[in-house]
């Protein structure tokens, strides 16, 4: 799966800018702050319709603007070429085209473009807080998965409501007849999340651990485990993990109705990470932590190739400087080749002289990218 | 912008419509001045007499112009089948089908937590009254397929299965997926998932 050209139309600082990158590697250099990172973000908001970096689509809109709109083309090896676009609005709805054809859903969109991103945020995500990696989560298995993306806008809807009726249950009383129809709900959505979770982290799980142990020449072994707030064994059907998160839900009554909120459920869950045993959330060096951060990104492009059935594209946002030359020859080696990559840095020195040969270089100066 | 003061006070009463914005309810604005005074007096009075002729249905709570509504007065409808809707419009939107000939019961909105409705502030409590007279024999759920939407129908039927354990009563819920003359590649995946959980045996 490769791009062929991105349209970029007062996007953060971007005013008007087309880009057309090359199939391979693509190095997008630049002091900070002139829109490396934003170059890469579009793309990124491409795959999934929102941004890594903020919740917020008025934030993508360049100041002064009323709306934004960012399109790209993509090849594909097994499917018919694409076209897709978003325009983003400070007053309307975001609207999203897929081969010019306007979609209501916007969730249409997920599965058309899949890339991955490494940014420096990544890097933190084993040492942060379990939010993050539950952040990791909801993004990736998104993109895989229409039907995850679903579930996951409808247990968020769900819960809020749910926590509404708890808080008011909390402050001024009354009857909680109506939350046995709430707990239905946010069961039936809740367990294709841990579903796909499972599924999602075991994968991952035996990916990750062969690229961690050449990450250290072999002289550590990485473990992740699902963590989940409610039990998930190995087989089970959705049905029985929702029975299960139901019960859970009902030994929680009296603690949920005692604090005004739901306690149980995937908003809860984690990913556990161990080195040699160690739990490197909490324990492990910054190399590790780094390491293992790198690992599992790198089996996520190893993941979606092996689910959709073509590498995809690859973004690395301005981590080369913050990895070793060892670590970075890793990444080079299982991508350099294989996916399209932009990889964002501020100068092109931290590339190996074979990978900056076959390399398409991009400078980014004040929201202008001048291909070299 | 600079208006009369009358005039300023109506586009701003305007505006207060749901989908007006400032543009059109200046344009109404200036239609209706220009309008003879005959035509606006019967517009303001249209607005006052719904206001003061129209009330809830004692029965299924439409709105009506009478203690009970046309549909639960008329002698040929089937009394042992009531379809529970949202919002008024709702009922209109089902009669314009002229496919169904039972009754209606219209709660007035649907559980959203969040938004301070709950089963009280809805005619819940009054359909099981009328079920408790004993004519009615299926209920058709017929909220909005949207979370609040399920949740209230999901809400009805557990209540009703638990009020009225020993009566026949059929529940069912209205059918959701993909809509007729649909194509199954335009549709998008919440629907098709739906239509996929929905459905039926040939």
């Amino acid at each position: 799966m490769r791009i062929t050209d991105v349209h970029l139309v007062n996007f953060r600082n971007y005013t008007d800018q087309r880009v057309k990158p090359g199939p391979s590697m693509n190095i997008v250099v630049g002091s900070n702050a002139q829109g490396k990172s934003n170059l890469l973000e579009a793309i990124y908001t491409l795959t999934t319709t929102k941004s890594h970096r903020t919740n917020r689509d008025t934030d993508l809109i360049r100041v002064g603007e009323d709306s934004a709109r960012i399109a790209c083309s993509i090849v594909r090896e097994k499917q018919n070429d694409t076209e897709l676009e978003i325009i983003l609005s400070r007053t309307e709805k975001k609207i999203v085209k897929i081969n010019r054809a306007r979609h209501p859903k916007i969730a249409d969109m997920i599965g058309q473009l899949n890339s991955v991103i490494f940014s420096s945020e990544d890097l933190s995500m084993i040492k942060g807080d379990p939010s993050e990696r539950r952040r990791f989560l909801n993004l990736e298995i998104s993109q895989l998965s229409g039907q995850y993306a679903y579930a996951l806008g409808g247990y968020r809807r769900v819960l809020e409501q749910r926590n509404a009726l708890l808080k008011t249950l909390k402050l001024n009383g009354g009857s909680a007849n109506t939350l046995p129809a709430w707990d239905e709900q946010l069961t039936a959505f809740g367990s294709i999340m841990l579903k796909w979770r499972w599924d999602f982290v075991n994968r991952l799980r035996s990916l990750a651990a062969p690229i961690y142990h050449q990450l250290t020449d072999g002289s550590e072994a990485l473990d992740l485990r699902y963590e989940p707030n409610v039990p998930v064994r190995e087989n089970e059907t959705v049905e029985e993990i929702a029975a299960r998160f139901r019960e859970a839900l009902v030994d929680a009554r009296a603690r949920e109705l005692a604090r005004g909120v739901t306690v149980k459920g995937p908003q809860r869950d984690d990913i556990s990470f161990t080195v040699d045993g160690l739990d490197v959330r909490y324990y492990g060096s910054q190399g590790q932590q780094r390491s293992a951060a790198l690992a599992l990104k790198l089996a996520e492009i190893r993941l979606l190739e092996d689910m959709v059935g073509e590498p995809p594209v690859v973004l690395l946002d301005d981590v080369m400087a913050e990895l070793d030359e060892e670590r970075r020859s890793h990444v080079f080696d299982l991508t350099f080749g294989k996916c399209q990559t932009f990889a964002s840095a501020t100068g092109p020195d931290h590339f190996p002289p074979d990978v900056m040969a076959g390399a398409v270089v991009f400078r980014v100066l004040k929201g202008e990218v001048l291909r070299q | 912008m600079h208006y009369a003061k009358p005039l300023a006070r109506l586009v701003g009463e305007l505006e207060k419509l749901p989908g007006v914005g400032p543009k059109s309810a200046q344009r109404l604005a200036f239609h209706i001045l220009r309008a003879s005074e005959e035509e606006a007096r019967m517009l303001s009075d249209s607005i006052i007499d719904v206001k003061t002729s129209i009330s809830m249905c004692k029965i299924c709570f439409n709105f009506t112009d009478q203690e009970t509504c046309d549909i639960c007065r008329d002698p040929k409808r089937d009394r042992s089948i009531i379809c529970v809707v949202a919002e008024p419009r709702d009922l209109v939107a089902m009669e314009k089908t002229n496919e169904y000939h039972g009754l209606y019961h219209v709660l007035q909105g649907v559980i959203s937590p969040m938004e301070g409705v709950g089963p009280d502030q809805l005619k819940i409590r009054e359909l099981v009254g009328r079920l408790a007279q004993g004519e009615v024999r299926e209920i058709i759920l017929a909220t909005n397929p949207t979370i609040e939407g399920d949740t209230t129908a999901l809400y009805i039927s557990r209540e009703l299965r638990r009020d009225l354990p020993e009566a026949e009563i059929k529940i069912s819920r209205i059918a959701h997926g993909m809509p007729v003359g649909g194509d199954l590649d335009y549709a998008d995946q919440a629907t098709l998932i739906q239509a996929m959980q929905w459905r039926r045996e040939m």
